[in-house]
């Protein structure tokens, strides 16, 4: 039986992981080595790198990944960036198994279908930054977004294009561990012929469960084991006593 | 005994970087080739692939390793063949269009829905059913969970080759197959952590 995957999230934004004291290139490296060596042992179920700043300064780091790829035993999902097909297969050859596009879906959607057709579609995970303006959920390109999307439209067209996997990141809830909004991941869940995984806001044990029972396949998160200090098994322990199928070996 | 290195064709179209990392955790030495007459001299060869069955078919052939590995197998040496690179292994694969594959074992490659509504692909952590009848997994957990992540699958209609099934979304698949000296894993043992290196650790010590 397919297990509900447990993943931690590591965001890069500039120089530093975000809500992170500053580190120095050479710091933050050895930082990612260690902690993807700590997750790889405690039954994470992949691992997300997504680099927030790479592509207002197109500025994508292989040699970070490339160090990374070589300590992490479990699928590795990068993201931030990726432009053009020569960025995902430089991704790839730098040991990144899977790659997460967002700001290209609204610059040029075609880079999706291009990769998806070369590496396959299993390799392409789209991301939906979704926020809610008066209660209505929206899919936007950034804050300062003027013509949201209708995410139950987008999905559509994200899928026709060729992705394998839909990340539902809530972006006005990233950071703040008040839990996802599960009216959303239910209605997305429903219609989407692919996997979704889901991000921001989760805080608590009860949120990734909140999440599965909604029909999430996956659930990133970054704040709560690094904040909170609760642990991927422990989480999973949980989990299991509630009856999720998830990965105990 | 002299240690054994595992050679890694590369046909530019896998993850060869993740397959040899997987080797590098458990201290076996790995030569990675686009050559077939480098790659001929080794008696363990891994086979990886993503994408598409008709582009991972037609670059095997067009680097001249189609011919080297049907030798391989002549001579009794070892095959291992990780997600499309097991796929390649069958007769013939129906990916966008009938495309000829390896035909090391009789059987073909086909879409997981059947006339059903699943999600696909197939991502994430799966176990397998029932009971071990490849060697390779003895000695591993059956309960042990592998990552797979694919959206076609093999069907067998060879009598020499043994299968291992998994379940996704009530239907089962085959996820790990035996030929002799051919093994195929739909999943990816190199991503796999813990049961996944063991199983490569168990194939170098064939």
């Amino acid at each position: 039986m397919l297990k509900k995957r447990i993943i931690p999230a590591l965001l890069i934004k500039g120089s530093s992981i975000v809500k992170s004291i500053q580190f120095d290139e050479h710091r933050i490296v050895g930082d990612f080595v260690s902690t993807t060596k700590v997750f790889s042992k405690r039954f994470a179920d992949e691992m997300f790198i997504l680099d927030i700043d790479a592509y207002d300064n197109n500025k994508i780091n292989y040699s970070n990944i490339y160090e990374i790829s070589k300590f992490c035993n479990m699928p590795l999902t990068v993201g931030g960036g990726i432009r053009n097909l020569d960025n995902a297969k430089r991704l790839f050859e730098s040991g990144a198994d899977k790659i997460v596009i967002k700001t290209s879906y609204f610059e040029n959607r075609k880079v999706i279908e291009q990769i998806a057709k070369y590496f396959g579609n299993q390799s392409v995970v789209v991301c939906m930054d979704i926020i809610r303006k008066n209660n209505i959920p929206f899919m936007i390109k950034n804050l300062e977004n003027k013509n949201p999307l209708d995410p139950l439209i987008e999905i559509k067209e994200i899928e026709k294009l060729g992705a394998g996997e839909v990340l539902i990141n809530f972006v006005d809830l990233d950071g703040t561990m008040k839990g996802f909004d599960i009216n959303f991941i239910e209605i997305i869940t429903k219609i989407s012929n692919v996997p979704v995984i889901t991000m921001g806001g989760c805080g608590s044990k009860e949120d990734f469960l909140k999440a599965f029972n909604a029909g999430a396949e996956a659930v990133a998160a970054g704040s709560i084991f690094f904040w909170i200090g609760e642990t991927i098994i422990s989480i999973k322990e949980y989990l299991k006593n509630n009856k999720i199928s998830i990965r105990m070996k | 005994m002299n240690k054994e290195t595992i050679a890694i064709i590369d046909y530019k179209i896998g993850n060869i970087i993740s397959i040899k990392n997987g080797f590098n955790l458990i201290n076996i030495d790995t030569y990675v080739s686009d050559n077939p007459d480098e790659i001929e001299k080794f008696n363990k060869i891994v086979l990886i692939g993503v994408g598409s069955f008709p582009s991972a078919m037609s670059n095997l052939n067009s680097f001249g390793f189609t011919k080297l590995i049907k030798n391989h197998i002549k001579k009794g040496g070892y095959l291992l063949g990780i997600c499309v690179g097991m796929q390649l292994l069958m007769s013939q694969g129906y990916e966008f269009q009938a495309t000829k594959g390896l035909d090391l074992i009789t059987g073909t490659v086909d879409k997981m829905d059947k006339n059903r509504k699943i999600k696909l692909p197939h991502v994430g952590w799966n176990n397998f059913e029932k009971k071990i009848n490849i060697n390779l997994f003895n000695s591993i957990d059956i309960e042990s969970n592998y990552y797979f992540v694919h959206s076609y699958s093999i069907n067998v209609n060879d009598r020499q080759a043994k299968t291992m099934n998994f379940n996704y979304s009530g239907e089962n698949y085959i996820g790990a197959i035996q030929k002799n000296k051919i093994y195929g894993f739909q999943f990816h043992p190199e991503k796999s952590q813990e049961p996944g290196l063991k199983l490569l650790k168990n194939f170098y010590n064939l």
